[in-house]
């Protein structure tokens, strides 16, 4: 790599971006290389960035460090760079689908009452077809309770048998559901046996890097059937994602 | 501005919990198990655990 120009514009793809000149580059590689505690070896590397001749303090003085941060944070490249649209495009039986929300305007505003608000895509995965997949899939299929159980424990013939809450399919609550499933009339002239998926859902805000406020909103999806020794697993991969939820004030910030 | 975050946050999971969904719901969905049987599965929510996402 040239390293005497150390011009930003010098040639047409800028091999520091997003940051403009080596020396910045240095600079800000030092500051997030081996997270945020410096030690006295880190320092001496900085000895060495700004002790080496090609170092210009004029370039790193004049570098907005806010905005480079920012868009190592992951925010679109402001000379429309679309290869991030493209990768999501690829990517099995994701859909996006637009959502519409209704935001109301006051008494006094020049169109009251509700209007209809374009707000932006929920890129997702339709829930019945991830479903369908996980029941079928056979490293998964052998794993799965259909029928639920109640399950005792009694250490000593004169107590009485302590009931014991474990599993979602030895719960109370999809005992019920079965039951109720079982008893419930049938589809029309159909003799299947009637199982219960116990669908379980979790989402909780990630943050994507340490360079930025970025978040990212998953909904996961693991299903009851299974016993938690395995969905607690991540080698068994039982947790699903289902959606990535998009919020109101990315909204307004885009 | 709250109530925005929560007609978006409606607004997604209508769109999560689809009409195919609601279907299968009602009538189950028919699956071809891999020990050679045919069963109707029945989806049920059991646990929704997240953060107020509301706020």
């Amino acid at each position: 790599m040239d390293t005497s120009t150390d011009t930003p514009y010098s040639t047409p793809i800028n091999p520091y971006h997003p940051y403009p000149t080596r020396s910045s580059f240095l600079l800000g590689e030092w500051y997030w290389d081996k997270g945020p505690k410096k030690s006295q070896s880190s320092f001496r590397n900085l000895l060495e960035i700004v002790g080496h001749p090609d170092f210009r303090p004029e370039d790193v003085a004049a570098t907005n460090w806010r905005h480079i941060n920012s868009q190592l944070g992951g925010e679109p490249r402001s000379d429309g760079d679309e290869a991030d649209e493209a990768c999501w495009e690829d990517d099995g039986d994701w859909v996006r689908t637009p959502i519409v929300i209704n935001v109301p305007f006051h008494q006094r505003s020049l169109h009251p009452g509700q209007e209809k608000f374009d707000a932006g895509v929920l890129y997702h995965r339709k829930l019945v077809s991830v479903i369908r997949e996980k029941i079928s899939r056979p490293s998964s299929f052998a794993h799965l309770h259909f029928e639920p159980y109640e399950l005792f424990c009694q250490t000593d013939e004169a107590y009485e048998p302590v009931k014991v809450h474990g599993e979602l399919y030895s719960s109370k609550a999809f005992m019920d559901a079965h039951h109720d499933l079982q008893n419930s009339p049938r589809e029309h002239q159909c003799e299947l046996p009637r199982v219960i998926v116990g669908l379980m859902f979790a989402s909780d805000g990630t943050q994507l890097t340490m360079f930025s406020n970025n978040k990212l909103w998953p909904v996961y999806l693991a299903i009851g059937n299974e016993s938690k020794y395995r969905r607690t697993k991540p080698s068994c991969q039982s947790f699903e994602h289902i959606a990535y939820l998009e919020t109101v004030s990315r909204l307004f910030t885009n | 501005m709250a109530h925005c975050s929560r007609e978006m946050y409606d607004a997604q999971w209508d769109i999560i919990l689809d009409d195919e969904f609601i279907e299968a719901y009602m009538h189950g969905m028919v699956v071809d198990c891999c020990d050679a049987i045919r069963r109707r599965f029945y989806p049920r929510i059991f646990i929704y655990s997240a953060d107020y996402r509301e706020k």
